[in-house]
């Protein structure tokens, strides 16, 4: 197919995926602010609940320059609806929808027409209106559109590179999205005000919130059947091959994408190396390296294999 | 200003003498259906329309708008003897067309007998002399043509241009007849309408038909858009989906040793056939616009080695011109020895010091189009302009009277038409699509354009008109299923 056009799968999938995570992560904002003293600031050098979506998409400094300080409302708004906000929801939607756009010739009527119906509702949405239909049931809309949009993936696209390239971009921004999330997310689980001493566990209602938020709290009962403890936590989210948004089950489907459409591709290399390392790691090691470092070098070696992908693919001279 | 109260000729009503037979089952059904229905039909085609992003942008609007055309549920409706006039005469015109366009660039008969004036094809900006004593495949320069007509009464047709460049709309003639069916089967299982949607198969055989000889059995055939902020993105994705090619941007393109070829995820991949949706000035940066971004550079060299079809052709513009427009009947006259089927609309060229004279005199009864425009962009119509409307129009025209032409107000017939207070009459044109590669092919239908807002003549989508369906039925009791 043509190289554009596969660029435009891939991107149009990707900014689906954006938008659910940003999504994701600001309905648990949402639900901390619920929890009694869930709208504190962090603790001196921690984000405060309403900062990691900022720190999450990099808008942190634009969002600064343009309130000057952060309230949920603010955030809200400027990551849901800001037009001038290309991580906002509204944006991600809207990219989606003209890659979509730019290649509706080969999209299945009901791909299209899913993520061109996405885009119509939001497109004239306001805040005010925002709020009237509910911030909590905006916000699952836009986790089910995605879903939708798998669904008419997955149910309508004949098996041919376009529909390769759109779950190649799906997998890739779930990989850095989610490591993205956890990274900060993490220093804001652990449980404040313990006496001094005792070591440093999560707390309760945040990391339950944190595991609905990555639609993972009841596979982390199904399989532990323990406490919720760091470590566990942190395997699941990461090391597991068996949780779809975990990074090890994005990198597998990476691999198997990437060995379908090339077996000789480039960014086969990099994408092995990645996985073996997750394979052959102890969630010990990762406590030990510290989970931020590790998330931090994950998603600078997602975003290597993402560019060679880019060209390989996708910009052929 | 008092507009003038012509009664126009109604495609359903005639001259009040009854229900013409075409629409006599029709308006039959009309008559028993309350208008809440029509109503609601209208608006599920709305909805169908806006969900499946049958869209248009719009020109300067900001951010590049999306817009609906309005689409209208009442059709219009013409009897097989009707369509085989208009069929005959199109065809007619369009096979003329391409012998002028094969003369101009090449022997010239046509100046040397001086049928035509030289300096109006030569000097004529859409003329391009890089195209001269190129052999084109077949001869064909106009591949895909749209030809305006309308209709003053029972018996008239006039052929009001000529679109032979690149003529956009058949996206809406194919998409209005799967709404109407979708909307009204019980309509279509009353009345035998000619089906029209094998016009993608018959446009792609065209396409291939004029491959060049080295393109071999399977010649690779793409579409090539300006992209999808361009006004008729949508139907160039929607015929490019149809015929299974790939829709290419000028980016996608590119030429090496003589040949074109496209990026594709596994390299390059040939191309022979260039469907193009991109006028001539933006094809090739290194031969014409060169701030063109649109294009491919080096496009024009491999055309010219006869290693690329590009339908339409570059330069058969000086064919469709307004200007030209005039001698139309005596180019049909010229290459094929006929009567023209289809009449010209009487033109006054405002080049000539005479007709000058007399359209200023009349300007309030006249049509003054700019003889390069299109869409319906730098037009006066006369009996509907105000004052200063036609005073600043004047100014115009005398700074420069050679880009006009004027013709006389015609009263163009109308088609009831859904509208706020019901169901009322609505002037229309009809856009049949000619296809032309070894053979000439034309659907038996046509996009019908309405202008929506009452007495006005002005159809174009970008001014406010809608589209209707059109069907062609045949004559009488024969065409009606009871």
């Amino acid at each position: 197919m043509l190289a554009r056009a596969a660029d435009n799968f891939f991107w149009m999938a990707r900014y689906v995926e954006r938008a659910e995570n940003v999504a994701r992560l600001l309905a648990s904002c949402h639900q901390i602010g619920m929890l009694p003293g869930g709208e504190a600031s962090g603790q001196s050098g921690q984000l405060s609940e309403w900062e990691t979506p900022l720190f999450m998409t990099g808008t942190a400094d634009d969002f600064m320059r343009r309130y000057e300080s952060v309230t949920p409302g603010r955030v809200l708004a400027y990551m849901i609806l800001e037009r001038d906000n290309l991580s906002s929801i509204r944006s991600s939607l809207l990219q989606a929808r003209e890659n979509a756009r730019a290649t509706r010739h080969l999209l299945s009527s009901d791909l299209w027409e899913t993520l061109n119906q996405t885009w119509l509702a939001i497109a004239e949405l306001d805040y005010d209106q925002l709020r009237r239909d509910g911030i909590q049931e905006r916000l699952e809309w836009v986790r089910d559109r995605s879903h939708m949009f798998r669904g008419a993936l997955y149910g309508s696209m004949r098996r041919a590179e376009g529909f390769s390239f759109a779950s190649l971009g799906t997998a890739v921004e779930r990989a850095d999205s989610t490591a993205r999330l956890l990274r900060v997310k993490w220093d804001t689980l652990v449980q404040r005000d313990l006496p001094h001493g005792v070591k440093a566990r999560p707390d309760y209602y945040r990391t339950a919130v944190l595991l609905n938020a990555l639609s993972a709290y009841k596979s982390y009962r199904e399989t532990y059947a323990s406490n919720l403890d760091f470590a566990k936590l942190a395997e699941l989210i990461i090391l597991r091959e068996d949780m779809p948004r975990a990074l090890m089950a994005s990198l597998t489907e990476i691999e198997d994408l990437l060995r379908r459409l090339d077996p000789a591709a480039q960014p086969l290399g990099a994408v092995r190396a990645l996985r073996q390392r997750l394979r052959s790691i102890q969630v010990a090691d990762l406590m030990r390296i510290g989970i931020k470092r590790f998330l931090d070098e994950f998603t600078v070696e997602v975003g290597r294999i993402a560019s060679q992908i880019q060209n390989t693919f996708l910009v052929v001279s | 200003m008092a507009k003038r109260k012509t009664v126009a000729f109604d495609e359903m009503n005639g001259t009040g003498n009854g229900i013409r037979a075409p629409y006599a089952s029709y308006a039959e059904w009309l008559n028993a259906t309350p208008i809440e229905d029509i109503g609601r039909r209208h608006q599920e085609a709305d909805m169908i329309f806006r969900r499946m992003g049958i869209t248009f942008n719009v020109y300067g609007a900001e951010g590049g708008v999306e817009r609906l055309i309005p689409f209208d549920v009442v059709p219009r409706i013409l009897s097989s003897k009707e369509w085989d006039v208009i069929n005959r005469g199109v065809r007619q015109r369009v096979e003329a067309i391409n012998a002028f366009l094969n003369d101009v660039y090449n022997e010239q008969e046509i100046l040397r007998a001086g049928i035509i004036p030289d300096d109006l094809v030569l000097a004529n900006p859409a003329f391009r002399p890089e195209m001269l004593g190129h052999r084109v495949p077949g001869g064909v320069y106009a591949h895909i043509v749209g030809v305006d007509i309308v209709r003053v009464d029972d018996e008239t047709f006039y052929v009001l241009e000529d679109n032979a460049r690149t003529p956009s709309g058949v996206s809406y003639m194919l998409e209005n007849r799967q709404a109407m069916m979708r909307l009204f089967p019980d309509l279509f299982s009353r009345y035998s309408v000619a089906p029209i949607n094998h016009y993608h198969e018959w446009l792609l055989e065209t396409l291939r038909s004029v491959a060049p000889p080295r393109g071999g059995d399977n010649p690779t055939t793409v579409l090539l858009t300006p992209g999808q902020y361009n006004s008729a993105y949508f139907e160039h994705a929607f015929l490019a989906q149809e015929m299974g090619i790939e829709l290419v941007q000028g980016a996608d393109l590119f030429v090496d040793g003589g040949f074109v070829y496209m990026r594709t995820t596994r390299g390059r991949a040939r191309v022979d056939v260039i469907y193009r949706r991109i006028d001539d000035d933006f094809l090739d940066p290194l031969a014409f616009n060169p701030t063109s971004v649109l294009g491919v550079p080096g496009l024009l060299a491999a055309y010219r080695m006869g290693n690329v079809t590009i339908a339409n052709a570059i330069g058969g513009g000086v064919a469709d011109d307004k200007a030209v427009y005039a001698y139309m009947p005596d180019i049909i006259r010229f290459y094929l020895g006929a009567e023209p089927i289809l009449k010209n609309v009487p033109t006054y060229q405002l080049r000539k010091p005479d007709d000058l004279a007399h359209v200023l005199d009349n300007l309030e009864d006249l049509v003054v189009k700019e003889v390069h425009g299109s869409g319906g962009y730098g037009m006066l119509v006369g009996p509907s302009a105000s004052k200063a409307e036609i005073e600043a129009f004047r100014a115009k025209i005398i700074a420069a009277p050679a880009g006009f032409i004027a013709q006389p107000t015609l009263a163009l017939s109308t088609c009831p038409t859904y509208v706020e207070s019901g169901v009322a009459p609505r002037h229309v044109d009809l856009r049949p699509y000619v296809l032309c590669g070894r053979t000439i092919q034309v659907v038996p239908g046509a996009l019908t354009r309405v202008a929506l807002r009452e007495g006005s003549l002005v159809v174009n989508s970008s001014q406010g008109g809608g589209t209707k369906d059109t069907w062609v039925v045949e004559d009488g009791h024969a065409g009606t299923r009871r």
